[in-house]
């Protein structure tokens, strides 16, 4: 179970920073791969705005060479038509009076069919042209407004440009452009595919009309039917209609920087998993080694207590013997054999104990139930104890309650009187009488020793019963134990179904009022058919 | 003493008439001749007015104009394979016979353009042909642009003494930019205003020859339609030749007309017909202009004006226009100007009135209106009225040469013969192809030359 949860804590150790460290990355990537996105952008925007001023001069040269080359208000027909016939750029020519009237084109019979088809082309134009340079300061006379200008118009499917000038004496004359000749001029000024700087190769720019037809492009690159362009630019007027558009070959494209920033960032993610995982590993190991260690330990443990149980069973058992045959014969003797035959009942209790201790870190504590009689069970221990116990100044005396028989551990009881008894032993020589007190209530057999020993501390309570602890000796010189006594009789009783707990001193029976301490073994029992078997 | 003096004053004399000859002889000639010398009296018809501009001989000029040309060749994926090859070496076999003094651009397009030689003096001639011979096919056409950047480049050397052209070569249809032959047409006419004329020459059955006609006459310049492209290199050759024949630029004919005089029309040529009212502020007196922007070498080019004359009576004389024509002198740089005007008579008499006809102009009459003819009768099978579009084209065979026998010309005759075999043509179920073939003939008539 320990080793599960520490499995997880290692696995979060590992993935929990690299998660982390992926989200962050991702974010940081994300951003810098949307400035790079702007950046790339602005910079194709302004590359547009170049190509685009470069359309806008030439459209202001036009309007220099076409301004002020009438004057409207002492101009004739022949004047006008030799102009026409001079300039490229310049379709037709529209002049009006002050009020209006048509100076240019003349009478529709003198005009040829050039000028009758544009006084045709040009009704929008007479109809608007008196609201052209309209300033919010203007009084509403006609004198007063002045100025030029651009003014388009669809005609046929296209743009019609023509550039209006309007005379301090009121005359109005509006140049009309031949588009196609003013769309030809502008070719003229982009670039051509290999005037283009190399960059361009990557890359395509076209110029589209009003309907979003391309007019002309350049640049290396053929972007595919219907490809969304990377950047688009509006015109300035008034060519407003028209739209310069940049399109990019997908591999030069941030989207596609920002492709190998991620293999860096999987890569460098990828390295750092690794390393946490190979610390991880080397923890986990490391963790488990001291466990391994320990098991070991216990095993080992385990293994010498095995191994001491069975020569130890004969050694008591002959010991055993040699007192039947021998008993009575020699005070010497006798005495001899007593201490040999206690001996090793010690040794066989402190294996018993560790190999209970062993089994339980295994969590193998098993239960055997049979029918026994309690007090005859406790009675046989305090027996037992009893010759080395008041040799030591102890006087105990069994009250028993327990006289019924019932389905219990006997084993485990024995174990349990048998730790609780050996510890006042060790503890409580010479200090006075030992109670040792049995109940029974339905299923619950309650076991009470008392002694009259130093007693334990309150902040030693519960220290006892934890594995390997020995209360100091300050009173007691060489006091043996391996500290697991009380531990092991805890969990026995425990896994019995009761507990062994330090009685509180107002649990005391009342006729016991000295200092030292009092244990409470409580077993929950299953009631037995009787039949007590031959021991 | 004396003899000395008077052969002096003499030689002196005679040397004057002869560099007074010398600086006076117009490298164009000036015709003005009516169709009809005497007309009937007492009743308003119609009589055509002919402004020939014959061009001196090449022969006895010196030296040439220098030429600034810009070839422009079509490179879209139709193109790919002999045609382009063949477009190369066609190119390069012309470049060939240029010298230091003559300027040569290059322009290639497809769906975009490359200026593959910027307009420069043609001394490293290799460089040049290294440039074509790279070219490669690409994919759509961008026409427009390429006639665009064409005369750009032609524009960077533009001068009064050059003869300013563009070569276009295409044998597809316009697909980016404008590509309507009405646009192409505007752009040749502001082309035309600053002296550059487009020569376009479509190559195979796919490309649209009312936009390459359109562009080449708007410009004054030639279409020429070739079917295979082996006759490229014969194509080239010929307009090079020409380029080398100019010897008048920048043409403006005018034509005015005397009051009552009232020109309807030219035929085969753009013209401008306008009028303004004379002093007393009542009649209208008319005017035409028209423009050419070279005149080759032995060759004629004219204008055909038709002109209607109010009734007049017997006896009467009347002018039918003063034609003044100015134009460049390409060897002397100079403008010069002739002059020139025809009257007719008027008779009661049919029969003065018919042996007044002018041959030369009838026959030319009937070429430019049996072209006209033709035209008509593709409109009406561009329809698919093919029935009468055929009965169209046999009335015309009819008229050319009814009018062929009465003048006895061998041409009108062969006219006639080659629109009876366009009847055949018109039936053909590939009728976008065969277009070219009925009226690859137009652009032979209209562009007047020998070719």
């Amino acid at each position: 179970m320990v080793r599960h949860r520490l499995i997880a804590v290692l696995l979060l150790m590992v993935v929990a920073p690299l998660v982390l460290m992926a989200w962050l990355a991702m974010r940081v990537a994300r951003t810098e791969q949307l400035q790079l996105q702007q950046t790339h952008r602005r910079l194709l925007a302004d590359q547009l705005g170049g190509f685009e001023r470069r359309i806008v001069e030439l459209l202001q040269e036009r309007q220099r060479q076409l301004t002020d080359q009438i004057d409207p208000s002492n101009t004739n027909a022949e004047q006008i038509r030799a102009l026409v016939e001079t300039l490229p750029i310049l379709r037709q020519v529209l002049v009006l009076r002050p009020s209006g009237a048509r100076v240019h084109p003349p009478d529709l019979a003198l005009c040829s069919e050039d000028e009758r088809s544009f006084v045709q082309r040009a009704r929008q134009l007479l109809d608007e042209h008196a609201t052209l340079g309209l300033s919010e300061r203007s009084s509403g006379s006609m004198a007063s407004r002045s100025g030029s200008g651009w003014y388009g118009w669809f005609w046929d499917s296209g743009l019609n440009l023509a550039i209006w000038q309007r005379a301090a004496t009121g005359h109005f004359v509006a140049f009309e452009l031949d588009r196609h000749r003013l769309l030809a001029d502008i070719v003229g000024v982009l670039p051509d595919a290999i005037e283009a700087p190399r960059g361009l190769q990557r890359r395509r720019v076209a110029l589209l009309d009003t309907r979003g037809m391309p007019i002309y492009q350049w640049g290396g690159y053929k972007p595919p039917d219907g490809a969304n362009p990377t950047v688009s630019v509006r015109l300035t007027a008034p060519l407003r209609a028209w739209r310069l558009q940049s399109f990019v070959h997908p591999d030069f494209l941030p989207e596609s920087v920002g492709r190998s920033a991620w293999l860096n960032m999987v890569a460098a993610t990828v390295l750092v998993g690794l390393a946490l995982l190979a610390l991880g590993i080397y923890l986990y190991r490391e963790s488990t080694r001291s466990a391994r260690d320990a098991r070991q330990r216990v095993s080992f443990v385990n293994q010498v207590s095995h191994e001491l149980k069975t020569p130890l069973t004969n050694i008591r058992m002959y010991s055993e013997l040699l007192q039947e045959r021998l008993g009575g014969q020699d005070t010497t003797t006798d005495r001899h054999l007593g201490v040999v035959v206690a001996e090793c009942e010690r040794l066989s209790r402190l294996i018993e104990n560790v190999l209970s201790f062993a089994r339980q870190q295994r969590g193998a504590l098993k239960l055997r139930r049979n029918p026994a009689v309690v007090d005859e069970i406790v009675a046989q221990v305090v027996e037992a104890f009893r010759p080395a116990l008041s040799g030591k100044g102890v006087q105990l005396s069994f009250a028993a309650g327990a006289p019924q028989p019932v389905s219990i551990d006997a084993d485990v009881l024995r174990q349990i009187v048998t730790n609780l008894l050996s510890n006042i032993e060790k503890y409580a020589a010479g200090s006075g009488p030992v109670t040792v007190e049995s109940q029974q209530q339905a299923n619950r057999i309650t076991l009470t020793i008392t002694d009259s020993g130093p007693g334990i501390a309150e902040r030693d309570a519960k220290r006892i019963f934890a594995p390997f602890v020995r209360l100091g000796s300050r009173v007691d010189e060489g006091v043996a134990g391996t500290g697991i006594g009380l531990s092991i009789s805890r969990e026995l009783a425990r896994l019995h179904g009761g507990d062994l707990v330090l009685a509180d001193r107002s649990e005391r029976p009342s006729a016991d009022t000295s200092s030292g301490a009092a244990f409470v073994l409580t077993l929950t029992a299953i009631a037995a058919q009787a039949q007590i078997e031959e021991r | 003493m004396y003899i000395k003096n008077s052969s002096i004053v003499a030689a002196a004399g005679l040397g004057c008439l002869l560099t007074a000859g010398l600086a006076h002889s117009s490298p164009v000639s000036l015709r003005v001749q009516s169709s009809q010398r005497v007309l009937h009296a007492d009743k308003p018809q119609t009589v055509y007015l002919k402004i020939g501009l014959e061009g001196q001989s090449v022969v006895e000029r010196v030296t040439r104009a220098p030429i600034n040309v810009a070839i422009v060749l079509d490179r879209s994926g139709s193109m790919s394979g002999e045609k382009l090859r063949q477009a190369k070496k066609a190119a390069i076999a012309a470049i060939k016979r240029l010298n230091a003094r003559d300027i040569v651009s290059v322009v290639a397009y497809d769906d975009v353009v490359r200026v593959l030689v910027p307009a420069t003096k043609v001394s490293d001639k290799r460089q040049i042909y290294r440039a074509i011979r790279r070219l490669t096919a690409g994919n759509m056409t961008a026409l427009f642009a390429g006639v665009s950047k064409g005369s750009r480049e032609v524009r960077k050397f533009m001068s009064d003494n050059r003869v300013n052209r563009v070569v276009l070569l295409s044998d597809g249809l316009a697909n980016i930019g404008p590509s309507s032959p009405d646009a192409l047409a505007s752009l040749g006419r502001s082309l035309l205003k600053e002296g550059i004329s487009v020569t376009t020459i479509g190559l195979g059955l796919g490309y649209n020859e009312d936009l390459m006609y359109k562009l080449a006459s708007a410009s004054d310049g030639n279409h020429v339609f070739v079917e295979h492209p082996k006759q490229l290199a014969r194509i080239f050759d010929r307009e090079f030749n020409e380029l080398m024949s100019v010897v008048a630029k920048d043409i403006h004919v005018t034509i005015d007309c005397p009051p009552h005089v009232r020109p309807l029309r030219a035929l085969g040529r753009q013209a401008r017909i306008t009028a303004h009212r004379d002093k007393a502020g009542r009649t209208l007196r008319y005017r035409v202009r028209a423009r050419l922007n070279q005149i080759y070498g032995g060759q004629q080019k004219y204008l055909l004006l038709a002109v209607r004359v109010p009734a007049q009576t017997v006896g009467t004389e009347l002018g039918l226009g003063r034609v003044r024509v100015r134009f460049a002198d390409t060897s002397t740089r100079s403008r010069r100007q002739l002059a020139g005007s025809t009257t007719v008579n008027f008779s009661a008499s049919h029969k003065d009135v018919a042996a007044s006809e002018n041959r030369e102009v009838m026959v030319a009459v009937t070429e430019q209106q049996a072209t006209e003819n033709t035209e008509r009768a593709v409109a009406l099978r561009d329809q698919g009225r093919v029935k009468e579009a055929r009965k169209a084209l046999e009335s015309n065979a009819a008229f050319v040469r009814g009018t062929g026998k009465k003048f006895r010309s061998s041409r009108l005759n062969k006219l006639a013969d080659e629109v009876d075999k366009d009847v055949e043509n018109l039936s053909e179920s590939d009728w976008g192809a065969q277009r070219k073939r009925v009226l690859h003939r137009r652009s032979r008539v209209r562009r007047q030359s020998k070719w």
